[in-house]
């Protein structure tokens, strides 16, 4: 439980920092509807996901990687969905990050990818041995 | 538990339906202009014995398909208003393409959870209450869709030849006499499943040239030899000038983005994720395997046909950016398609408990997405029904009325472009300058010049003409050419001017 913890906190810590980097470099816009924008947001999410999965999992080279193409996988739909979802306005202008849709902003999306990753695949067995 | 599972999918549908009906009821009934074209054309088959525009003069084919046209027929020989039969069938047409949705399930290996989504989807989607409501031949065309995809994909589970075979050329035919784009989509179907079933050939080929190529051939030789063409005039009326094609596309690309796209979506990360973390899936058996590959084959013809088609076609209205729509049929056995493997791969992530979990959720509030989408658009679809509603209201019902008190029943109106609510209320001879029902107009006419020089010739008693900002800018170049010609002045004058935010319709009788 502990260590599924630690994958989690350490998770949302690394998300935090990637949307600290990515904030500043994408603009006001964040990551909203255009497209490079879009691809700031998934790609950024991708990477996270894979990196986070593959810190988390236990095991050998295979399995984390395999871990790290599941977890980039579910980053890109986690954002996907936050970038299309009718989420709430969110302000995050005294984070020194940005406002509007929730999904949107870095601020909050990619810490929650993070947050999930750590702790799916922080989880002790997250996936059983394969035949 | 069990109980509570087999009624999911009766409840999302209920769900979805009822979300319809109130769509359906709420605002403003919704008329569309071209609706009343085809009215037209039916009243004058029953009552003067010719399917023409204008009784007496040489025929042209101002309308899509002759589906709508034979149930307005009917209609008016029973004494029934042509456009409540139109609204009835896009209504009945709704509920029956949904229920083949739902019914698509079984032949494509899905669960019924997943079958009922995607007919939510199908009954749910903004777009769907304006179709069904329009009086056009839309709703029947996408409802017509999904049933040649439904028994090409059910013919996938019997031996070539068995079972009953003239269901598929049967509803081909009702296709390709809905709208003419019908053929790409019945062709293929019918082509995929006849190469399937390769070892009963002769026997398809006799329900084939019997119920399908018979029909056709001979509506292709009635309209060559009634309206001396082998195309319809609407198709050489809406044949595209280069800078609005970009419309169609957008609108492509939105119904993609909003209804397709998330299960999409949904459906590759959920593969990914199995793949890398899962057992591996249970293969599918080879009926549902080949009833796949059917849908896929068949649709795939369709798309690029329909596509080709309406990229080529002219903006004629406010309407056309919900023209995408003729592909939802297809769409949304798609979808059902990606709920479909959605669901047999998380079966494969079972026993790895928190990847499960979260793809789980993940990939329902994908499937969730184009609900949203749907509830978001339905407002604007309704505004959209409404300010069409009203525009009839206030600028084309009392102009009909107007028209009938100082016209005589033989003159002559010439209406640009909006040819369906007033020549139908009228029933004056008129001039179609929307160039749907005017040979020369939609084929010969180059440039503003020659379509005022035709409204000149004509001559006509009165001109009901659309604009945009008041008479400085009529509907379009044309418009403007003949109302700045230095002989329209002398010989007309403006009895109507219906104006709201600039645009309207300008009434013009001559002196």
């Amino acid at each position: 439980m502990i260590r599924r913890l630690v994958a989690t906190a350490g998770g949302l810590l690394s998300g935090l920092l990637l949307a600290i980097a990515v904030t500043p470099w994408s603009g006001v816009d964040a990551i909203s509807g255009r497209p490079s924008n879009a691809l700031v947001a998934l790609s950024s999410a991708a990477a996270l996901g894979a990196l986070v999965a593959s810190l988390a999992s236990t095991g050998d080279l295979r399995k984390r990687g395999r871990h790290a193409v599941a977890g980039a996988s579910l980053a890109v739909l986690t954002v996907y969905l936050l970038r299309n979802l009718p989420l709430p306005w969110l302000n995050l202008l005294a984070l020194d990050g940005t406002a509007g849709l929730a999904g949107q902003l870095p601020l909050f999306s990619l810490p929650l990818v993070g947050l999930l990753a750590g702790w799916i695949f922080g989880a002790r067995a997250p996936t059983p041995a394969r035949p | 538990m069990r109980r509570a599972r087999a009624l999911l999918p009766a409840v999302i549908v209920a769900l979805a339906g009822a979300f319809a009906f109130r769509e359906m009821l709420r605002g403003a009934e919704l008329r569309v202009d071209d609706a009343s074209i085809v009215a037209r054309y039916a009243e004058n088959l029953v009552h003067h014995g010719q399917l023409t525009w204008n009784v007496g003069e040489p025929p042209v084919e101002g309308f899509t398909g002759y589906s709508l046209l034979g149930v307005m027929i009917i209609a008016t020989l029973l004494h029934v208003s042509p456009l409540s039969a139109a609204l009835a069938l896009g209504i009945v047409s709704l509920g029956a393409g949904a229920a083949l949705v739902l019914r698509a399930h079984e032949p494509l290996g899905a669960s019924p959870l997943a079958g009922s989504v995607a007919a939510a989807l199908f009954l749910g989607a903004a777009e769907q209450v304006t179709h069904a409501t329009s009086g056009l031949e839309t709703e029947l065309f996408i409802a017509l869709t999904v049933a040649c995809a439904f028994i090409a994909v059910s013919r996938a589970h019997l031996p070539p030849g068995a079972g009953r075979l003239w269901p598929l050329p049967l509803v081909a035919t009702a296709l390709v006499f809905t709208r003419p784009e019908g053929l790409a989509v019945a062709g293929a179907f019918l082509l995929v499943v006849v190469i399937r079933e390769r070892a009963a050939l002769r026997v398809w080929l006799f329900w084939t040239g019997l119920l399908t190529v018979l029909p056709v051939a001979a509506l292709q030789l009635f309209r060559r030899i009634h309206f001396g063409g082998w195309l319809p005039n609407t198709y050489y009326a809406k044949l595209g000038n280069p800078g609005e094609q970009g419309a169609f596309a957008a609108s492509f690309g939105e119904h993609f983005q909003a209804y397709f796209l998330p299960a999409v979506v949904a459906m590759i990360a959920t593969a990914i994720v199995a793949r890398a973390l899962g057992r591996p899936v249970t293969p599918l058996p080879a009926p549902v395997k080949s009833a796949r590959q059917a849908l896929l084959l068949g649709a795939a013809p369709g798309y690029l046909a329909l596509s080709w088609s309406y990229l080529r076609s002219d903006l004629v209205m406010g309407y056309s950016d919900r023209f995408a729509f003729h592909l939802f049929g297809l769409s949304s056995l798609l979808f059902l398609l990606a709920v479909a493997e959605v669901d047999r791969r998380l079966r494969s992530l079972r026993e790895s408990a928190p990847a499960h979990s979260a793809t789980f959720v993940l990939a329902c509030a994908a499937l969730y997405l184009p609900f949203a989408n749907a509830m978001q658009r339905a407002p604007k679809e309704r505004a959209f029904r409404d300010s069409y509603a009203r525009a009839t209201e206030t600028h084309l019902l009392p102009t009909a009325r107007l028209l009938k008190e100082i016209l005589p029943p033989d003159a002559t109106l010439a209406v640009y472009p909006d040819a369906g609510v007033v020549p139908y209320s009228t029933m004056l001879r008129t001039v179609d300058f929307g160039k749907l029902n005017d040979t020369y107009l939609a084929r010969e006419a180059t440039g503003t010049a020659s379509v005022a020089e035709y409204f000149f010739d004509r001559s006509p008693d009165a001109l009901m003409i659309s604009l945009r900002a008041g008479l400085a800018r009529t509907y379009d170049e044309g418009g403007d050419r003949i109302l700045s010609d230095p002989r329209f002045e002398p010989r007309y004058r403006l009895v109507r001017l219906s104006l709201r935010d600039g645009g309207g319709l300008a009434l013009f009788v001559k002196r």
